[in-house]
């Protein structure tokens, strides 16, 4: 759906959920998920024309049920991230505006975010190995501009899957939860390592995703008994 | 009256000594500098608020930053409230409804595009 003022208008060519959105091309809004452009194929990912109507978008993945959860745009291509297990994509694919092409060796597990910053992509989830359950992966891991390969951010790996990037004063922060704890840590480039920067004295629950916004790093956390809370930090 | 005045003089000057005491400034300085220490050593990040935005069985799926505002996105009841939000704009420290007429489904993204917010979910 979209706004034009405080006018909602609802697609019903768009069959199917969207769990992310990139516009940042500025000639196509792309939505995706487990998205069905019910007049032409099933595609998992849909555009949206600069006349906001949907249209499908590059042939279909060829993975079964799949389902991303991270799009975004990089070296002049858009890549696509989540649940896209077949082995010519494993998880993590970019489109050359025909089909969907494997990017490097892919994961071994699935991609939750994707986040270009300093002219790397950046590409976090649940993977611990390449897409050919041959080299070690980190918990997020790199793709240099014109790159092939991806490879391990940092020397050590965070505690465990990561959920959510973002960047804050300039600096890479990766969030996610460890035996029912949160973590938050923030990635020393210079050093190639990854520092926790969440004080002792707090205990995060569940979090589920963090945000810089007016200076200020935002994160979202559930408790055991379901409640979300808005943290801020410094 | 010489004796007492020597006597004022000598409490005035220990006190000045009390006040400037070198120590508790250090002690001031070490503090300060355990913190900034901690955030560019270990890099802790002190929480400084906690703010409950939705009650048990809600849903919340995203927050991100589009056009200089903070989205929270998702199917969640906030406290105090009976109705449902789908997407929410933080700012004055709470919630506040965005677009003010969306009351159904759930929303997982948000993007600004040709001068439009795009949702999906």
């Amino acid at each position: 759906m979209y706004t034009s003022g405080s006018t909602v208008t609802t697609y019903t060519n768009a069959v199917g959920s969207v769990n992310c959105l990139y516009s940042g091309s500025q000639i196509y809004c792309y939505a995706a998920g487990a998205v069905t452009s019910a007049s032409i194929y099933s595609t998992s990912v849909a555009r949206v024309s600069s006349s906001f109507s949907v249209l499908a978008y590059s042939n279909p993945l060829a993975s079964s049920n799949p389902y991303v959860y991270a799009t975004t745009y990089f070296n002049n291509a858009i890549f696509m991230g989540g649940s896209i297990n077949s082995s010519s994509e494993k998880n993590i694919v970019y489109s050359n505006g025909a089909s969907w092409i494997k990017s490097g060796a892919g994961f071994n597990g699935n991609v939750t975010y994707l986040l270009p910053f300093n002219g790397k992509l950046y590409a976090a989830g649940a993977m611990t190995k390449d897409g050919n359950n041959s080299a070690s992966m980190n918990y997020v891991n790199e793709l240099a501009s014109g790159g092939t390969y991806w490879s391990k951010t940092g020397t050590n790996n965070l505690p465990a899957a990561c959920v959510a990037l973002t960047v804050h004063n300039g600096q890479l922060y990766a969030c996610g939860t460890s035996g029912g704890v949160g973590y938050i840590y923030k990635y020393n480039s210079t050093d190639n390592v990854w520092v926790n920067c969440v004080d002792p004295g707090y205990t995060p629950g569940t979090l589920l995703d963090i945000e810089s916004y007016n200076y200020r790093l935002y994160g979202i956390e559930r408790n055991a008994s379901g409640q979300y809370s808005l943290v801020s930090f410094n | 009256m010489t004796k007492i005045f020597l006597l004022l003089t000598c409490i005035l000057f220990l006190f000045s000594c009390k006040k400037s005491d070198p120590k508790k400034d250090l002690d001031v300085a070490n503090l300060k500098d355990l913190k900034d220490g901690a955030q560019s050593n270990s890099s802790s990040s002190l929480i400084t608020s906690r703010m409950i935005i939705a009650t048990t069985g809600s849903v919340i799926n995203n927050i991100k930053t589009v056009d200089n505002q903070l989205f929270v996105m998702g199917s969640f009841s906030t406290l105090g409230s009976a109705s449902s939000k789908k997407i929410a704009s933080y700012y004055d420290y709470a919630l506040h409804s965005f677009p003010s007429n969306l009351n159904f489904g759930t929303v997982s993204d948000v993007d600004l595009f040709n001068g439009r917010y795009i949702i999906g979910g």
